[in-house]
């Protein structure tokens, strides 16, 4: 049986005047790519927060990678990345926001330029010089995605990563998400903003939130 | 924790703007020693130069410092990768506060330099006494820079306004907030001596005089300290709580 990476249980989160999650339940096996798709405001983003330790939650358990408490929960957030928007200094370009971050996630000297190297390989950002100001948001988000891939990460959450972008930019961000999956072994949780093409077509499992709870979809060509 | 200390101290002491300030900052204060030098030059006059030098301090560089390690994590919400990372958020906030005295620490040993090494080179003719007034005058300044933070993040982290902080750090540093009360404080419903007593920049400029003069008051200096650690957890304790949005 796989094992669960990330696990949410009967989640509830309020915000002053509106209930989001009523009861979310979402788990993630270590390895898989699994997509969560809901409206604008359906508590998406909020799954992610959550789990990352940027907003709390009033019910239910995260579990991650075993552990639930909370000094457990942050030791164990040191096993993910994370692909949002922002996030990188408007001055510095794609590898030296890459030595930021490997300095901040405490890799050790000798392994950051391979690991900036490897990961700006893999996002298709290698020689790009310009400042981040400058970046498109393609170019944005695939530096957001070779940054949650440093220092080999367990678990990888992207949030909305195919928002915006042309066919062509949703092609690249599709075959990285999955190289990055193949290469690393890592899991990923990406969110959309609706069930498209996009997600179900890289993604092993499909949950799709609605009214505050999460329930899981069959894969279009699917059995299920 | 040392890890993203380590992380801003390097991208902050790699920023060629605040280097180019720091630098400008510098020749500004060798210029003003070389025309004091040249008009009006003995010990009094370079402790008197010291002491409007270092008052200059907590504006200049002081908010350059404040924009360097709190403004620009905060607009690109790099902080928010630590705390993703498993770091408690009165850690994060105990990390800037850290960078903040290490820098500001660096720049007042620096600018100090200067002043020993033009007041040794020209000759000043500084007395024991001179040298310790500028200490004080110093020491005064770097915990200028530290409470005006610390003042100013609080409300930055309660209106969530990354904005405010460095607008806010200006009114304080500047001594505008100060007139401000001192307006209200004047008014004939509040007529209050004692208040503006126990503001944090007159108990500083109090106790700066106390310092000078050979003593020092131990319970002005608790209020002293007690202003940082109060807005400093009470920061803490509303970070504690707050939603932090990703996009």
């Amino acid at each position: 049986m796989p094992e669960a990476v990330v696990t949410l249980s009967g989640v509830t989160k309020s915000y002053p005047k509106r209930e989001v999650l009523k009861g979310a339940d979402l788990s993630v096996n270590a390895g898989e790519i699994c997509a969560l798709s809901g409206r604008s405001g359906s508590g998406k983003t909020t799954i992610l927060r959550i789990i990352t330790g940027l907003t709390s939650f009033q019910a239910g358990t995260l579990t991650l990678f075993g552990e639930s408490s909370p000094q457990g929960l942050r030791k164990a957030r040191g096993n993910i990345g994370t692909a949002f928007s922002g996030g990188f200094f408007d001055y510095m370009s794609a590898s030296q926001s890459l030595a930021y971050y490997c300095a901040l996630k405490g890799i050790p000297k000798g392994k950051r330029q391979d690991e900036i190297r490897h990961a700006l390989e893999l996002s298709g950002l290698s020689g790009v010089k310009i400042k981040y100001r400058n970046f498109s948001l393609g170019m944005r988000k695939r530096l957001a995605m070779a940054n949650a891939m440093l220092g080999e990460p367990k678990l990888i959450l992207v949030d909305e990563p195919f928002n915006g972008l042309d066919p062509q930019g949703v092609l690249e961000i599709r075959g990285l998400l999955r190289l990055l999956n193949e290469t690393t072994g890592c899991a990923i949780l990406l969110t959309g903003t609706e069930r498209r093409l996009d997600e179900n077509s890289i993604a092993d499992s499909l949950y799709v939130i609605e009214d505050g709870r999460i329930r899981a979809v069959a894969k279009e060509g699917s059995a299920s | 924790m040392r890890n993203y200390l380590d992380a801003d101290l390097s991208r902050i002491l790699r920023r060629i703007p605040y280097l180019v300030v720091g630098g400008l900052i510098a020749l500004a204060e060798i210029a003003g020693i070389v025309r004091l030098y040249l008009t009006d030059w003995s010990g009094v006059s370079f402790s008197s130069f010291s002491y409007t030098f270092m008052q200059m301090m907590p504006v200049l560089p002081g908010l350059v410092l404040y924009v360097a390690v709190y403004n620009e994590d905060m607009r690109a919400r790099t902080w928010y990768q630590a705390i993703a990372r498993g770091m408690t958020r009165t850690k994060v906030l105990f990390v800037k506060l850290i960078e903040m005295v290490l820098i500001s620490l660096l720049f007042m040993a620096f600018y100090s330099a200067i002043l020993f090494l033009f007041g040794g080179i020209l000759d000043a003719d500084l007395d024991g006494q001179m040298v310790a007034n500028i200490v004080v005058y110093i020491t005064t300044a770097a915990t200028q820079i530290l409470g005006y933070t610390c003042i100013a993040n609080f409300f930055v982290i309660v209106f969530s306004n990354p904005g405010l902080g460095a607008i806010l750090y200006l009114l304080l540093s500047a001594g505008i907030v100060e007139r401000i009360l001192s307006v209200i404080a004047g008014l004939p419903q509040f007529q209050s001596q004692e208040l503006m007593d126990m503001t944090f920049r007159s108990l500083i400029e109090t106790g700066s005089k106390e310092l000078l003069a050979g003593g020092a008051n131990p319970f002005r200096i608790l209020l002293i300290l007690g202003y940082i650690v109060v807005f400093f957890t009470a920061s803490a304790i509303v970070y504690s709580r707050k939603e932090l949005p990703v996009r």
